[in-house]
């Protein structure tokens, strides 16, 4: 019988991380899906859905402070995220449907590492940090650097997500997100993209686009990225840069769509973003 | 009415919404589903199938599996009787002996205590087998055919069962062809000839119930079956050659949607698991989880249509020739009648001088294809339908003024030569469209604004039009010589049953039977009681099928209540001493006629004493009564000409869209479907038929993608096989007309396929109206109209919208799949592990002890800790009105709400509900009563088949918890993890709306 640890300390659920063959869970929306990658009875279960510190959301030192442990059903309703992060306001809602978002966790989502993870662009364009535990303490991992390979994280063994940050958007900053799924809700993604930049008298920087759904994991788009810093916003920038977004990327033919139609799509859907900021810069996400 | 009435009363039942009888039962988890039946000490049973499309079977061994020694196995060496179901043909195994025809065919059996330990055993049967090249596709039999077409080679084709020499041939499964006029001269004379070829792929039924069966061996060397089934006589016929006659009973238990996917696969099923129950000299439940469900059951024929037609200056159709080409997959079952109706109607509603239409069946190595909603009238109207709109595009004619020109009017000829009687009512469809919204100018404002459309780069708005008919009851002569019978049984207690095989798997039939024999007989609603449909009790009154039960069963039903009113007229008056004519029947009671005086008539009796006492004197009184057929109607099967059905329905649809132009994405926005339906019986289900039906055409025509990789359907779960939610679903706006039929049934037609012809071909109209993409197959997927696009398949020029950039865009775009090798080779397969169906729970019988608070109650539970809280919750809590839908979590038909918040149970470990509250659908009464939900919810027509509506009123509950009076938006967002197939979502949102009015949500 698998064995399951229900700890309602960290530290308690850092103790039992560093016993072998244990699988943290939080909301299990994927682990419970039969064929799932990690359906395997050989493993010990150590459930955080109790432990404290993985919970609350809080502005902290500029900061969007987010428990791992959060659910997307959390995080859309949060004033404070609803403030500062309509992108992941806007994400939390595309995240399945109500039951998914009521157990679902921000934290899961990262660690389960999915290429089709609905918040994982969001979090890349957005700069997040993750605040990583282990038992020999806290360390912080730029979120940019969480993806190794395909469903392959850069976290050690025993080490558990305990927050993600976001720095709270600068003035002028913009702000975009949009999925297309396989349907109006209660689907996976067959793109995922997200954007985020400043833009100071018709001029962007700090340009972050990323992409889900189209890699073996969540990728920044970088040429793009190039193409468009420090340029003029216009429409002849959204042309050139949604071209650039669908050569830099090598999407695949899978049972949800086709590599033909998500380099379409990417190509179109950034070069929308860029369209509609042209026109309404401080539209929302 | 057709008939005058034996009885008088001062309110006829039909035309009216009673709320139906099993309601109550379905909005408070009460209803027993097969799977909710307990069944001490039954067997569960496991399939074992083949991983191969087309195979030789070397060897089977079971030994592994009967390691465990309570394990039965069985394999086609077991099987008693003949290894063939009997269908139109007698050529389905039960399971494969020597060679599988297509990929997951039933090649074993196991059974076990457990479901868990049945798995194990079925993943431990070792099964080797010789690969043989497979047809995978349509495309590939069509190839095939094309090679050696009928008649070319100078023979005919080779009906047989390929031989196993490892060539393909083209193999015909079955022919219709209907000869009107000549097409051919008439082509040949044309002024103008358009011609298209059209594709529509499978479609799978996802009633939210997937298929089970119970077996038990009774004490006389019999079966008995109980399960979710359309067809109780087909069960029973497919059985009784198998176990012999007289052995087997069927009954139908509560059944969670069927749509023409329960109508002949519960023959394998039943049988599958009766073998198991011999073998073993115990029941034997045999339910399958959603994957087995996708990848084993049949589905809706894929369709391959080529269509040329010769068209005058102004528009009107001269000359049809079409060549309707279905995959039948590897069995004839019932493709040659999908076949049939899909010829029959592939003209469309049109009349048409000249008209050739050849249809065939073409054998695949897929699982066999099989009835579904239509049942090949959507995939040949569909055709027409998109040739329709090529046409009004080449003549510059709009879509509305085409039909106009074209239409049936009564008086017209169909291609098998039935001259269309006053009950034909295209036109009035049409034109009830037109004017209900505004199609036409909407439609040329929408081809003009198309360009400005696309340089703003906003999505651009469509709007399509469909016309479509569909024949009521069987085809031919099929009414006709089957004259099915139905009973009339008075009872004990003065009640009446109605006893029939027509099941009710939703639409309501359980109801509307009730109503006819109530408007027959005189006697109150709740005095009758229609049974369930059981081979122990009821007549074969035919199958479930063809939108024949109303009119059909239901006209004879009242034939059968007026005997049984004569029989009671005659009994008062001889026990008062009357002459017959001086007794009448009046709002229930037996009165001494009306002399013509002023007084009021005497009354002698109610109508429920003059029943008891009928049966206290004489017994049961038993009616019997046959359908009787049109004697003026008539039908050539040989030459298909005559009457091709009864009567027939008529529709209009008008869909509104827009589609964005990045994505392609299509989003609906309103669906208006108008259909003459003959006579309306209970208007709250007569609505929800029509929208179900809309909706399910809606997902076959945008969302709906079936595809197989090696004869493996890819889309197998609900993950990937996409039907719509209720954001993906338009508000609908619904018309029924009513211009009445001949007939017993109140001038009733069917209705309940109707719908399902209409829905996808206004839908790709729209698409082509918003984005000029033009669709020649459906699903029309964003993937689909990109590589329309990259085709050349635009109206014009097409969108605005560059494609240059991608990589492999000069790619043609083709749907031929590559021949397998022709060489064989040798696999080994051992099932369960490949195939996926392991639980995810370990099955050990230990746990942890955990408290609960369920429904307000503290429970205290052993269970392995990472068990399903639905497991728990049904199986050692005995709380069976939570439904497993998918087990993913992608259908919310588990939901339950976890400390207020709504989730699927299937994703919860037991041990993270430790000391939280769970409310399942069985706590959402208060002290006793439905709350205004529940009770909206069968008034409003919410409830059809019940499979879905447990978590439809949790979720509901949560929602209401947080926000008293939700919008319709909100409704929409809050519901949208809750997958329905019947209702079309409407009637749910209309539930709400009622059950959240600020007078409290009285009744309506």
């Amino acid at each position: 019988m698998t064995t399951a640890y229900c700890p309602t300390t960290l530290s308690a659920a850092l103790d039992l991380m560093a016993q072998p063959d244990t699988l943290a869970v939080a909301g299990c929306t994927d682990l419970m899906v039969p064929g799932s990658p990690h359906d395997s009875h050989d493993v010990s279960i150590v459930d955080l859905s109790r432990v404290p510190e993985l919970l609350g959301i809080k502005v902290l030192d500029g900061k969007l402070d987010m428990g791992a442990g959060e659910t997307f059903a959390n995080l859309r309703r949060h004033p404070a995220v609803q403030q500062h992060l309509p992108a992941l306001v806007a994400v939390a809602a595309t995240v399945g449907a109500a039951q998914i978002q009521a157990r679902a966790t921000l934290g899961g989502n990262i660690a389960n590492a999915s290429p089709a993870g609905d918040s994982l662009p969001v979090l890349l364009a957005l700069d997040a940090e993750l605040v990583i535990a282990g038992r020999t303490g806290e360390h912080t991992l730029p979120y940019a650097d969480m993806h190794r390979s395909y469903r392959r994280t850069n976290m050690r063994t025993g080490e558990l997500i305990v927050r993600v940050r976001v720095p709270l958007p600068a003035e002028n900053s913009v702000q975009r997100f949009r999925k297309v799924g396989t349907r109006a809700a209660q689907a996976i993604s067959k793109v995922v993209l997200a954007f985020a930049a400043r833009l100071d008298h018709g001029q962007l920087s700090d340009v972050r686009f990323a992409a889900g759904s189209v890699a073996g994991t969540p990728v920044r788009l970088a040429a793009t990225e190039a193409v468009c810093e420090g340029a003029r916003l216009d429409a002849t920038l959204a042309e050139l840069a949604g071209r650039t977004a669908a050569s830099e990327v090598t999407p695949i033919d899978d049972v949800r769509s086709t590599a033909r139609y998500r380099s379409f799509v990417l190509a179109r859907c950034v070069r929308r973003m860029l369209l509609d900021v042209v026109s309404s810069p401080g539209g929302s996400a | 009415m057709v008939h005058p009435p034996l009885q008088s009363r001062s309110r006829d039942l039909v035309g009216t919404s009673p709320r139906r009888p099993d309601g109550l039962d379905k909005v408070t988890g009460r209803a027993l589903f097969v799977d909710d039946i307990s069944v001490p000490g039954c067997l569960h049973g496991a399939t074992i199938r083949s991983p191969y499309a087309r195979a030789r079977i070397v060897s089977i061994d079971g030994s592994a599996a009967l390691a465990d020694p309570e394990v039965v196995f069985v394999t086609a060496a077991d099987i008693p009787g003949p290894n063939m179901l009997a269908m139109i043909e007698n050529d389905w195994p039960i399971l494969a002996d020597k060679l599988v025809e297509h990929c997951e065919e039933p090649v074993a059996l196991v059974a076990a205590p457990t479901r868990q330990r049945a798995l194990a055993a079925a993943a431990a049967v070792r099964v080797v087998y010789e690969l043989l090249p497979a047809v995978l596709d349509l495309e590939q039999a069509h190839e095939l055919y094309e090679a050696s077409p009928d008649g070319d080679s100078g023979a005919p084709d080779d009906e047989s069962p390929a031989p196993d020499d490892g060539a393909l041939r083209s193999r015909v499964l079955a022919r219709c062809d209907v000869q009107h006029g000549d097409a051919e001269a008439a082509l040949a004379a044309a002024p103008h000839i358009i011609e298209g070829v059209y594709r529509t792929g499978a479609q799978e039924h996802i009633y939210i119930e997937p298929q089970g069966v119970i077996a038990t061996p009774t004490d006389e060397g019999g079966i008995d079956i109980v399960g979710s089934l359309q067809c109780p006589y087909y069960v029973h016929g497919a059985l009784s050659q198998v176990f012999g006659e007289g052995k087997v009973r069927v009954r139908q238990s509560v059944t969670g949607g069927g749509f023409g996917g329960k109508e002949d696969y519960p023959d394998i099923i039943a049988a599958h698991a009766a073998l198991l129950a011999l073998a073993s000299g115990r029941p034997v439940k045999l339910i399958y989880d959603r994957c087995e469900d996708l990848r084993a059951t049949t589905k809706r024929h894929p369709a391959r249509v080529r269509l040329r037609a010769g068209v005058d200056n102004d528009g009107k159709l001269l000359a049809l020739e079409c060549e309707f080409h279905i995959d039948a997959g590897a069995y004839v079952t019932l493709s040659p009648v999908v076949l049939s109706r899909g010829v029959l109607h592939a003209a469309g509603p049109y009349a048409i001088p000249n008209v050739t239409i050849r249809g065939r069946a073409l054998a695949t190595n897929s699982m066999p294809y099989g009835a579904f909603r239509g049942f090949g009238a959507p995939q040949s109207q569909f055709a027409m339908e998109r040739l329709m709109d090529a046409i009004g595009r080449q003549l510059g004619i709009d879509p509305f003024e085409l039909r106009k020109r074209n239409a049936y009017r009564a008086g017209d000829i169909t291609p098998t030569g039935q001259v269309l009687d006053e009950s034909t009512s295209a036109m009035r469809c049409l034109e009830e469209a037109e004017q209900r919204t505004g199609f036409r100018e909407r439609w040329r404002q929408n081809e003009a604004d198309r360009a400005a459309a696309h340089a703003t780069g906003r999505a651009a708005r469509g709007i399509g039009l469909a016309l479509f008919w569909h024949g009521s009851g069987f085809t031919g002569n099929g009414e006709r010589q089957m004259r099915s019978p139905v009973h009339l049984a008075l009872v004990p207690g003065g009640r009446l049953q109605v006893r029939v095989s027509s099941t009710d798997f939703g639409q309501g039939t359980c109801i509307v039977l009730g109503q006819i024999a109530a408007d027959a007989t005189g006697l109150p609603l709740d005095q009758i009681d229609v049974v369930m449909p059981d081979t122990g009790i009821c007549p074969d009154s035919g199958p479930t099928v063809a939108s024949r039960t109303v009119m059909v069963v239901g006209g004879t039903l009242w034939r059968a209540g007026q005997t049984l009113t004569r029989r009671l007229l005659a009994y008062v008056a001889e026990r008062e001493g009357l002459a017959p004519e001086a007794v009448a029947l009046v709002d229930g009671c037996f009165v001494v006629a009306a002399d013509g005086s002023d007084d009021d008539p005497r009354e002698l009796a109610g109508w429920t004493e003059i029943g008891e006492a009928y049966v206290a004197q004489h017994g049961e009184l038993l009616i019997e009564e046959r359908y009787e057929p049109d004697p003026k109607s008539s039908f050539d099967e040989q030459t298909y000409r005559g009457d091709a059905y009864a009567t027939y329905g008529w529709g209009a649809a008008v869909v509104d869209v827009d589609v964005d132009p990045d994505t392609f994405i299509t989003t609906l926005h309103e669906a208006t479907m108008v259909v003459d339906v003959g006579r309306v019986i209970h208007p709250v289900l007569c609505r929800g038929q029509v929208e179900g039906g809309l909706l399910q055409s809606l997902g076959q025509g945008l969302l709906e993608d079936l595809t197989y990789r090696d004869g493996h359907p890819q889309q197998d779960r609900l993950a990937t096989y996409i039907i719509p939610t209720t954001l993906d679903t338009p508000a609908m706006d619904i018309v029924l007309l009513e211009n009445p039929a001949e007939g017993d049934a109140f001038g009733a037609k069917g209705v309940g396929e109707l719908p399902a012809d209409g829905g996808a071909p206004a839908l790709v109209a729209a698409i082509e109206n918003a984005a000029g993409i033009v669709a020649r197959s459906i699903p029309a997927t964003p993937e689909r109209l990109l590589d329309a696009l990259i085709a050349g398949d635009v109206v014009g020029s097409g969108p605005d919208v560059d494609t240059t950039f991608l990589k492999d865009a000069a790619d043609t775009v083709s749907p031929v799949r590559e021949a397998s090798a022709a060489q064989a080779t040798v696999g080994e397969s051992s099932d369960g592990s490949e195939t996926g169906y392991l639980p995810t729970a370990p099955g050990a019988p230990e746990g942890v002890s955990l408290d609960l608070l369920v429904n307000g109650r503290e429970v205290g539970v052993v269970a392995p800790p990472m068990a399903r809280l639905l497991d728990v919750l049904r199986e050692d809590l005995g709380l069976t009105g939570t439904k497993e839908g998918c087990g993913e979590g992608e259908c919310g038909s588990c939901t339950v709400l976890l400390d207020g918040e709504p989730v699927c149970s299937c994703l919860v470990p037991v041990v993270q509900a430790q000391g939280r509250s769970v409310l399942t659908v069985e706590g959402l009464e208060c002290d006793g009563e439905p709350d205004a939900f529940q009770q909206a919810m069968v008034s409003e027509g919410g409830v059809q088949c019940g499979a879905c509506t447990p978590g439809i009123l949790v979720a509901a509950r949560a929602l209401l918890e947080r926000n008293e009076q939700p919008d319709r938006e909100a409704v929409r967002e809050a519901l949208a993890g809750n997958l329905c197939r019947c209702t079309g979502y409407e009637a749910i949102l209309r539930a709400m709306a009622a059950a959240t009015r600020r007078d409290g949500g009285a009744d309506s």
